[in-house]
């Protein structure tokens, strides 16, 4: 015994749909379950900005984790959490990529190889950038070379040791792996779930945007948009049903979303709207309708771009509507106001009853202008993740927004360019791998 | 454990010489012949000796010996290790004598000879050196029941049986030998049927078809099995035909009758207690976000349905106070005992033909099983066996066997709490009028939407727990086949080999069907049902009709073994033992279905799109409409090579040793890494054989010692990253993976090393019997998590190395004593078992935080403590407002956030908590005293499990207010001032507090041991004499009555509460009658 003979008994796969990840297929497939690629998103950040409150009776439900981010305290923030799940999409990615290298790239297979690549790539990016946004302090030229930024883990390899890159590294990885996959990705997904061409333009979008190089954000979302622009008229959406926006919706460049909440704030059960942003929105925008639902007399948010069956997952995907402000913002602010209020109307005019008159703004300056967009932005991009970073980076050019928190009298304020800022990273990772912490 | 039967036979042979002259010349006694077996062999190394010259000698090669002595008068004894003990008086008649004997080999095959099997070879008790415990059939009969593992509940040594749920569903078995010896592995005993591993369901074998059980606990007995042994083997031997033996038939029928369960001894609270607490949920606004939505479809409990018809004006104060007061009265119990419940019953037959002639023998039995369970559930079972053994030819054996097995299990009436509103549970819900008559329950939806909703154009949304059951047949069928067939050949005296081959199968068909009137039928229907705005047209996604789930698994196991077999005898030496090599393939696999539309008659279904979604009905969202998903194949293989051999020395002395290796095909391991030798070593020593041995004391000592390892195996571990296609992604409908496992190539299987230390006794005159054994087992290279910087992978914090240590420290008591042996008998047996484990090595992300504070129910391996151990926050009692209080810091705290958070840091340093000990019983046992007195016999079984703890149950307000978790401790609360002084369980607030709950629910004062004793059964048995019997013809008749489960004796606990089955149903009392004969 001991024989091939033996030896072919024994090499027989003990379950008939388990492999060894060695095909395009296997890693094509790898990709396509959303549950890890698309579906797990980070939270902390939202959960920490100012889009909702906590109530009282809320306050009491969220749990330790919940109530002591709320305040931005150190909580014990260990496993399982928004580290564990981002590294877990970048993980897979990058078994993809490890893989990757032993697959011939070949005229036959050329377009699923590229594709498994683009791939990887984009959802690394996206994942790192999010991890960015949450644990980094906001980019900064100056100091960027020297604020703490995330751990490039560029390998599959789990017994790899942990270090902490600069902001700039960790920017540039973005840039460099969405820079590849924009070359490598069709232009149009075969689903939104699927990265794509436009979906990485967007994302580079939204990455300049983070790190105030509108410029370029303005050079990326011009270039998205002109791929896709489809927006949808809420004229159209019924507001007499549950959930009104379906997933997968004419807006959504790509679909991801938070669908296991390590801080459960946010969540329509226990986040109330921000009263002073729900009222920004006038009786003639339908968002008010569509978006909320009321509670007494406050509001929870409705307006995912999300039906099914799990109401509270949180929308956190690339859309046209979120290109249009990016590129109006980046406009303004190279004082193109004109075209950048156009990008504004075209927007809302899709969001306002069209029965009614509506008169369009006219700001007088540059700073009015942008005013008057990053406040649609605001009222637009709502429960999206992207609030954090966004009042990371307005703090950076003297925007002085103070988080103001109240629970049992006690009042808790988030000052601007705050050492909080940048979250703490888990306490267990800190322990085990003996990385930096981000100072309180 | 024993009754020890030994029923000799033994053939004497006596050949003289010349026996006329009688005259010596010397006063000598001189004796010599040939040794040999019954078949004519030499049986070379027979000790022949004189009893009381204390002469002895060895038959040589040629069988002969010969011996002189001066004592004349003796008696001569002849041993041979596997043979029965010839002893005959001698005298000086002769001179010199020529004694031939002729011995009887003991066979494996003498009823009641106490053999044990391994599976692989049968040993007799003499040579073995291992741990053995082995239960005849009249053992195992003292219990009765359909289970025969059930049976060795309190009569096996060294086996304990909890109700643990083990690891990530992986424990079949509920009992363990020698208690656990894995943490994260799986904990049940491997289990033999025959001479293979059992892969089907244990119900399928029945009772009647078992000979015996044995019990392989230490390594020396059970590292044959290699890397399955572990966790102790369980070799079940069926019954077979025996050559030579006239035609037998047995008989045997029973009924088992149960007490209909005891529903008011749960403790369900009262309904006006539960009312009032909903009535201060409903003030509260609790339920307001499901009457306020829209639509407001979602069912309240019938007394929340009141106050909102108050709240909202429609009834009177006073119609609301009566409809209140006359739920206040109603008690579901009622309802459930008089509808759902009743006595469950279990009629057993079986049949059994056998006999034998010189080279033929058969055993032909059937078995028919018949029971109705408490809820009306139906069991029916029939088994049958066939085993022939044929002697074609000198020294070539033929073995063919069939076991059958085919059930069916129909589905009865709702249980207790089964029917919930909402998913909470209700105390005071009717499900008949006062005329029998069938009422709704709104389980799911208010009548409040369901009476207008789609205008009459639904079909009824109500549901009637009365009439349900009978629109819903659900059957379970199981058809299994073990086929055998064995080939042995003696190429000589000494010499064998053996070809087995087995093939068992085993399939499950599940096939449920509700019909178009079943309640879950028509909300399915009702839920995908479209109704044009318009035109009013109905369409309908899920087609009318019934539904039609159906599973089918299967299980396909071969084995094929081959094996030689050595038995040599040289002067004083024999070596005996065993080699061979076995493959084995086993797949399972499984596939399910969903058909709806379904109809019987005429057969047919509709088609049903599972593709796309469809709006329902109430809110509108898109959904797809539910199929089975079922299907899997698994395939697992292994080959293994083994070998056991045991060299005796002057009858005397024993060496065993055993080694095997195993390999499988398990996913990613190297070929080279698949192979790991697992390996054990004996030693035992007789030591009344010595000739310095006075039997004075005893007739009978042995000791004994083995040292080895048995493997434990995960076949879901391994090497590489595994991916697994995780069927179509919901949105995307694309082919999906998911990674199942990092790649972790330095991963093992489990070993456990285990050392036994025991002796064998039997006290002059046979009063005393029994056998001590004393082991310490060391679990190495067990499966743990190691925490990693999951930066690395982050889908687990944890990766799963061989970095585990466990040790199991113990030892089994057995005893048998004869205390009055006359016309009047009276035998007790007693079983002391002890056993300890405790975790070495563990790394566990918080151990406390989990199972210790919990009920005990989980595996909390902590290094220093025991396997499963129950720890609790400390309890300062309530305070004056009837809040709980606990420590932080040493002093007294009602923050308890901040205590849950220091005792996970802290674990045990934290002084919020205390550690109390065990969750299974250290020290388990049984006491069984039997009576008899001419043919009746009463024999009954006493039991203690002692040194643990357990978990009372008792209220929690946020499970109370969510799902209607219920606790009569509720009437106990705190309700005003002074009341701390008498009771430990807070108040009721509102909102619930989580944290608060819990550091009461799991604190000292919920907390208790878990000691006590109680009467397992109740046996009464008459055999008529046999003067009687065999006027009728018959051979052997014995009636028989059990009672079982009658309740603990003895608790520690104050409140009484039975520590195995706290806050639930104990098994129910049952009443047995049965008969068996013999023709």
């Amino acid at each position: 015994m001991g024989s091939t003979g033996c030896q072919t008994f024994l090499d027989e796969k003990p379950n008939s749909r388990v492999a060894i990840p060695e095909t395009l297929n296997d890693l094509q497939a790898l990709l396509d379950r959303s549950e890890n690629m698309n579906e797990l998103s980070p939270v902390y950040g939202e959960a920490s900005a100012d889009d909702y409150f906590l109530a009282a009776e809320n306050f009491a439900r969220v749990g330790i984790i919940g109530q002591e981010a709320y305040v931005w305290e150190q909580s014990p923030y260990v496993f399982n959490n928004d580290w564990a799940r981002s590294y877990n999409t970048a993980n897979i990615a990058n078994i993809c990529l490890d893989q990757l290298v032993k697959i011939d790239r070949t005229p036959q297979n050329a377009t699923a190889w590229d594709n498994v690549k683009g791939s990887a790539l984009f959802y690394r990016a996206y994942t790192f950038l999010n991890l960015l946004w949450i644990h980094a302090k906001a980019y900064d030229e100056e100091t960027a070379t020297e604020d703490l930024g995330i751990v490039l883990r560029l390998n599959a390899d789990f017994n790899e040791k942990s270090i902490r890159a600069s902001v700039a590294e960790s920017y540039g990885q973005v840039i460099r792996d969405l820079e590849e996959a924009v070359d490598l990705l069709p232009q149009r997904p075969r689903h939104v779930m699927r990265p794509s061409k436009v979906a990485a333009l967007g994302l580079l979008a939204r990455t300049y945007l983070s790190m105030r190089e509108y410029a370029m954000a303005l050079d990326y979302a011009d270039k998205c948009l002109e791929i896709k622009s489809d927006l949808m008229d809420y004229n159209e959406i019924d507001p007499t049903l549950i959930r009104p926006f379906v997933s997968f919706n004419p807006e959504v460049i790509f679909h991801s979303s938070v669908s296991t909440f390590f801080v459960v704030n946010t969540q329509p059960n226990y986040a109330y709207v921000d009263t002073v942003l729900y009222s920004y929105y006038d009786n003639d925008d339908l968002r008010k309708k569509l978006f909320f639902n009321s509670v007494d007399t406050y509001h929870t948010f409705r307006g995912n771009y999300m039906n099914g069956l799990f109401s509270h997952w949180m929308f956190t995907g690339i859309t046209t509507s979120e290109m249009y402000l990016v590129r109006a913002e980046c406009k303004a602010r190279s004082n193109d106001i004109e075209t950048a209020m156009k990008d504004l109307n075209v927007l809302l005019d899709k969001r306002r009853i069209n029965t009614k008159p509506y008169r369009e703004p006219t700001p007088q300056n540059k700073d009015e202008a942008l005013e008057i967009i990053l406040k649609e932005r605001r009222k637009e991009l709502l429960f999206r993740g992207l609030r954090w970073i966004d009042i990371k980076r307005l703090n950076k050019e003297g925007a002085e927004i103070i988080i103001t928190r109240f629970v049992d009298g006690t009042e808790y304020k988030l000052m601007p360019n705050d050492n909080r800022y940048a979250l703490p990273l888990p306490a267990d990772i800190v322990d085990i791998a003996g990385i930096p912490q981000n100072p309180a | 454990m024993t009754s020890r039967k030994i029923l000799i036979i033994v053939f004497l042979f006596l050949v003289c010489g010349n026996g006329i002259e009688a005259q010596t010349k010397t006063q000598q006694l001189t004796l010599a012949g040939r040794v040999v077996s019954t078949s004519g062999n030499v049986l070379e190394g027979a000790r022949v000796y004189l009893l009381k010259s204390k002469i002895s000698t060895y038959a040589k090669k040629d069988g002969r010996y010969g011996l002189t002595s001066t004592v004349l008068n003796d008696t001569l004894k002849v041993e041979k290790m596997g043979y029965r003990t010839v002893s005959l008086a001698v005298s000086d008649m002769a001179d010199p004598q020529e004694v031939d004997i002729v011995m009887d080999s003991v066979s494996f095959e003498i009823e009641g000879v106490e053999v044990f099997s391994t599976g692989y070879q049968t040993l007799s008790k003499e040579r073995a050196t291992g741990s053995f415990d082995y239960l005849d059939e009249e053992t195992l009969n003292q219990q009765v029941g359909t289970n025969i593992l059930q049976r060795l509940d309190g009569l096996a040594s060294g086996v304990s049986f909890d109700t643990k749920p083990g690891q990530s569903g992986q424990r079949k078995l509920d009992f363990t030998v020698r208690g656990f010896s894995t943490i994260d592995g799986s904990p049940d005993p491997l289990v033999i049927l025959d001479n293979f591993p059992f892969e089907g369901d244990i119900n399928n074998i029945n009772p009647n078809d078992v000979e015996s059980i044995t019990v392989l606990k230490d390594a020396a007995a059970a590292s044959i099995w290699g890397a399955r042994a572990g966790n102790g083997v369980i070799v079940i031997n069926t019954k077979k035909g025996r050559f030579g033996r006239p035609t037998k038939i047995d008989v045997g029928a029973n009924v088992i009758i149960g007490s209909k369960p005891d529903l008011f001894s749960l403790p369900q609270m009262s309904s006006s207690d539960f009312i009032d607490v909903e009535e201060m949920l409903f003030n509260n606004g609790f339920y307001n976000r499901l009457i306020d939505a829209n639509p407001s479809y979602v069912a309240l409990s019938p007394a929340n349905e009141i106050f909102l018809l108050r709240r909202e004006n429609k009834i009177t104060a006073a119609d609301s106070a009566y409809r209140i007061e006359e739920l206040k009265q109603w008690d579901s119990r009622t309802d459930y005992l008089r509808y759902f419940y009743t006595n469950p019953v279990i009629q057993q037959y079986s049949l059994g033909v056998s006999g034998g002639g010189q080279t033929y023998a058969y055993s032909i039995s059937g078995a028919y099983d018949k029971s109705i369970q408490e809820t009306y559930g139906l069991h029916d079972k029939f088994n049958y066996r066939i085993h022939n053994t044929f002697k074609p030819i000198r020294n070539l054996q033929i073995d063919l066997g069939l076991y059958g097995t085919a059930s069916k299990d129909k589905n009865g009436r709702p249980a207790y709490n089964e029917i919930k509103v909402t998913g909470t549970e209700v105390p005071y819900l009717r499900f008949a009028d006062e005329f029998g008559n069938p009422l709704p329950v709104a389980t799911n939806y208010t009548p409040r939407y369901t009476d207008h909703a789609g205008d009459g154009k639904l079909m009824d949304w109500n549901n009637y727990p009365l009439e349900n059951y009978k629109y819903i047949d659900a059957t379970n069928s199981i058809n299994a086949i073990v086929a055998n067939l064995g080939v042995s050949y003696e190429i000589n005296d000494w010499l064998g080999v053996t070809a087995r081959y087995q093939h068992e199968r085993q399939e499950n068909r599940t096939r449920n069907l509700a019909d178009e009137y079943a309640y879950g039928t028509r909300d399915m229907i009702n839920k995908f049902t479209q109704i044009n705005p318009t035109t009013g047209e109905v369409t309908y996604s899920v087609p009318r009709g019934g539904i039609l789930n159906t599973t089918g698994t299967q299980m396909k196991s071969q084995n094929f073994r081959g094996q030689i077999s050595v038995d040599k005898d040289w002067r004083s030496h024999n070596l005996s033992g065993i080699v061979g090599g076995e493959i084995r393939h086993t797949v399972t696999d499984g596939i399910s279905d969903t058909k709806y539309g379904y109809n019987d008659n005429p057969l047919g279904f509709a088609p049903a799109d599972f593709v796309n979604t469809y709006p329902t009905f109430i809110r509108g969202t898109r959904e797809r409409i539910p199929v089975g998903s079922v299907f899997y194949e698994d395939l697992h293989r292994f080959v293994s090579l083994f070998t056991n051999f045991a060299y005796t020395y002057k009858d005397r002395y024993i060496v065993s040793a055993s080694a095997r290796r195993d390999a499988s095909n398990i996913f990613g391991v190297s070929t080279n890494d698949k192979w790991t030798p697992l390996w054990s070593a004996g030693l035992a020593w007789d030591i009344t054989k010595e000739a310095f041995f006075e039997q004075a004391l005893f007739t009978h000592l042995k000791l004994r010692t083995s040292y080895g390892y048995q493997g434990n195996v995960d076949l879901s571990r391994s090497a590489n990253t595994i991916i697994s296609y995780a069927g179509r992604n919901r949105d995307t409908d694309l082919e999906q993976a998911r990674v199942l496992q990092l790649g972790n190539p330095s991963l093992r299987w489990e070993k456990i090393g285990q050392y036994n230390v025991g002796v064998d006794f039997t006290l002059k005159g046979n009063r005393l019997s029994g056998s001590i054994d004393i082991y310490r087992k060391r679990g190495a290279d067990l499966y743990g998590p190691e925490a990693f910087d999951y930066t690395g992978w982050g889908a687990s914090n944890v990766m799963t190395k061989n970095v585990a240590e466990m040790r199991g420290t113990g030892f089994d008591i057995s005893l048998l004593s004869r205390n009055i042996d006359g016309v009047f008998k009276w035998r007790t047996q007693a079983l002391v078992n002890m056993n300890k484990s405790k975790t070495l090595k563990y790394y566990g992300p918080s151990g406390y935080s989990g199972g210790m504070l919990g009920a005990g129910m989980i595996v909390t391996p902590l290094e220093g403590k025991p396997l499963y151990s129950l720890a609790s926050y400390r309890w300062a009692g309530l305070d004056n407002s009837g809040d709980p209080q606990g420590y932080l810091d040493g002093d007294l705290s009602k923050d308890y956030n901040a205590i849950i958070l220091d005792v996970n840091r802290n674990g045990e340093a934290s002084n919020s908590m205390i550690y109390h000990g065990s969750s299974v019983p250290e020290h388990t046992g049984s006491l069984i005293n039997t009576l008899e007195w001419k043919g009746l016999s009463l024999s009954f079984n006493l039991a203690y499990r002692f040194g643990y703890y357990f978990r009372k149950p008792t209220i929690a307000y946020m499970q109370l207010f969510n799902s209607g978790r219920m606790h009569t401790d509720f009437a106990k609360r705190w309700q005003q001032a002074g009341d701390e002084l008498n009771t430990d369980v807070p108040a009721m607030v509102y909102p619930a507090n989580s944290p608060r709950d819990q550091l009461y629910l799991w604190s000292e004062a919920t907390a208790a041991k878990g000691d006590h004793i109680r009467l397992q059964y109740v046996n009464v048995s008459y055999r008529p004499p046999a003067f009687l019997l065999s006027k009728l013809g018959l051979t052997d008749v014995q009636l028989y009555s059990n009672i079982s489960n009658l309740g603990l004796i003895w608790v520690a606990n104050k409140e009484g509460l039975d520590p195995q089955y706290p806050g639930s149903l104990p098994p129910l009392r049952t009443y047995t009658i049965g008969l068996r004969a013999k023709l």
